[in-house]
């Protein structure tokens, strides 16, 4: 019997019209089975959402510590810097030349064994005499006052302090203090955690949770509910400012789209409206750039998907009557280079060798994927945990 | 009023999920037990289903007839059960028309549309099922090829099947 025929079978036309009549009368006991499972489903959910705020409320204190860990490190840091030394404005420093007249001199450009400097205490004029030598001996026991050249003589007494020790013939006092150079005590954004200390290794190991929105239709278009991604990835750092990274993220992406979006199954099915729910295995493969001293970066790559499941609903009207049809399987199909991925962020050091890093996100599909066949675009914004191997 | 029933439902009060539970239970019944060999089965199957619809009523959209929504979902979840009991079946032999039959003859009584029901419990489960999905819901064999995993050609047969059972089963009652 054909398709059309079947409505004209008096038996099956039977069936239909009993089917569509009867209705069974009400019994409270299978209600009070039922009522049973969903106390217990809400007592699931209760528990879930409960581990969830609890887990938020952990991460929002231990970003709380990390930062005011950072900020009293830096306070440290600082602190122990102005203890251990003094730092000299920077400025032209006066050279004095053999006829006694003044030459400005430009340190910068002057040898680096010129640029270090002494620290003097209260100005010490050479003496001229072993009776000024005793005396200044024993105002100053650290001192070593050797008597001054003729040449100095001058010097001094043309009210000028020497500031070179390397210029002079005679080393006309012992210094308290050597300092380094302002130059050298200026502060780098990386220096801040004591990373000249030990060479650091190319690598590191990063962790990303991201929320992202999915979208068919385009970039940001559609946008229904929710996903997210999460996985981990290893960086090797070619130069200070370039790294490329690879790893895994399991993403679930949800989305829907019209019946122009997708093609599924050789179109057995033409629905009005079709949601997807799909989770996927990201390869992704980028490169990073750091811009120096400054926390923010920059990333392009390619990812390549493997569709761990795919579930799909199709709402479609037929002979005036709405139907829903799913579809659900763990498909495991591969699609290489399916899709580009740019991003920028900013990357917050929180302790030695570790930084949080906040990364918003946008991935445009190169290619369909998926049984559905369509072009994925996701939004998203990564937060990761980077530690330095 | 099943416009305030659904919001009710969307926040989980129990109160709203309770009537539209009894507002669609004998609608409901009256699919769950086509598909299952009695009552208390059919009853498992309307459970479930409702918990689908209570864990899914955020999707539904409201400009759309409420009653397809769930008859869809109501199916779903008979094919569902279909499946889970596909191995029992083929272990321990419950295909037996015989044991089903004299079940049916307990629970059943009464008036046409039980007796229908009653006749279609007495096909196997895989004939039932598919003369359900075609004649009753209205699907295309390839669709319920997708649906029970099997070709078209199977389905083609069982619908064959079942109609010649079906027709045995009317004359041996009216004889």
């Amino acid at each position: 019997m054909s398709d059309s025929e079947k409505y004209n079978d008096p038996l099956e036309e039977l069936f239909r019209k009993k089917a569509e009549e009867y209705h069974l009368p009400y019994r409270e006991e299978d209600w009070l089975k039922l009522e049973k499972k969903l106390e217990l489903q809400d007592t699931r959910r209760f528990y879930r959402n409960t581990i969830r705020w609890v887990a938020a409320a952990a991460v929002f204190i231990i970003a709380l510590l990390s930062y005011f860990t950072l900020d009293n490190h830096q306070r440290l840091n600082e602190l122990n810097r102005q203890l251990s030394e003094e730092i000299r404005p920077p400025g032209i420093l006066p050279q004095i030349t053999p006829d006694g007249s003044q030459e400005e001199s430009d340190r910068d450009t002057a040898p680096i064994d010129d640029q270090i400097t002494t620290v003097l205490e209260p100005p010490i004029t050479p003496p001229t005499s072993s009776t000024d030598a005793e005396e200044i001996h024993q105002h100053h026991p650290s001192a070593t006052p050797l008597l001054a050249s003729e040449g100095d003589k001058k010097r001094i007494h043309s009210g000028l302090h020497v500031a070179k020790q390397t210029a002079l013939p005679h080393t006309l006092y012992q210094p308290t203090e050597v300092v380094v150079d302002q130059q050298f005590a200026q502060v780098s954004h990386t220096e801040t955690y004591d990373h000249a200390e030990t060479k650091p290794s190319r690598f590191s190991l990063s962790m990303h949770l991201a929320p992202e929105f999915s979208s068919i239709s385009g970039p940001v278009s559609g946008l229904t509910e929710p996903g997210y991604r999460a996985g981990i990835t290893i960086s090797y750092h070619v130069t200070e400012q370039l790294s490329i990274s690879t790893g895994i993220i399991q993403n679930i992406s949800r989305y829907t789209g019209s019946q122009q979006t997708y093609q599924f199954n050789n179109s057995i099915i033409n629905a009005d409206e079709m949601s997807g729910t799909c989770r996927i295995l990201d390869i992704p493969l980028r490169f990073v750039y750091d811009f120096t001293n400054s926390g923010f970066f920059a990333s392009a790559g390619i990812s390549s998907y493997i569709m761990l499941n795919e579930a799909y609903k199709f709402d479609y009207t037929e002979y005036n009557q709405i139907y829903t049809y799913e579809w659900e399987d763990r498909t495991g199909s591969r699609h290489w280079m399916s899709n580009a991925t740019i991003s920028a962020g900013y990357e917050l050091p929180v302790h030695t060798n570790w930084d949080l890093r906040l990364e918003p996100f946008i991935s445009v599909p190169l290619r369909e994927v998926g049984r559905a066949n369509v072009r994925l675009y996701s939004v998203g914004s990564y937060v990761s945990l980077r530690y330095r191997l | 009023m099943l416009d305030e029933i659904i919001k009710g439902c969307r926040q989980r009060q129990r109160k709203s999920q309770k009537e539209l539970y009894e507002m669609f239970y004998g609608y409901g019944m009256s699919i769950t037990l086509r598909y299952s060999s009695n009552r208390e089965a059919g009853v498992t199957i309307l459970n479930d289903a409702f918990m689908k619809i209570f864990d899914n009523i955020r999707q539904y959209n409201p400009n759309r007839p409420f009653r397809p929504w769930i008859r869809r979902i109501i199916i779903n979840t008979a094919i569902d059960h279909y499946h889970k009991n596909e191995k029992l079946r083929a272990i321990s032999g419950l295909n037996n028309e015989a044991d089903i039959m004299s079940e049916q003859e307990t629970i059943l009584s009464g008036i046409s549309y039980q007796e229908i029901v009653a006749m279609l419990n007495k096909l196997t489960p895989a004939y039932r099922t598919v003369f359900n999905l075609y004649v009753i819901e209205g699907f295309t064999h390839e669709e319920i090829a997708g649906m029970l995993n099997i070709s078209v050609g199977t389905s083609k047969s069982n619908l064959a099947k079942a109609r010649r059972n079906l027709r045995t089963i009317l004359e041996k009652n009216l004889k």
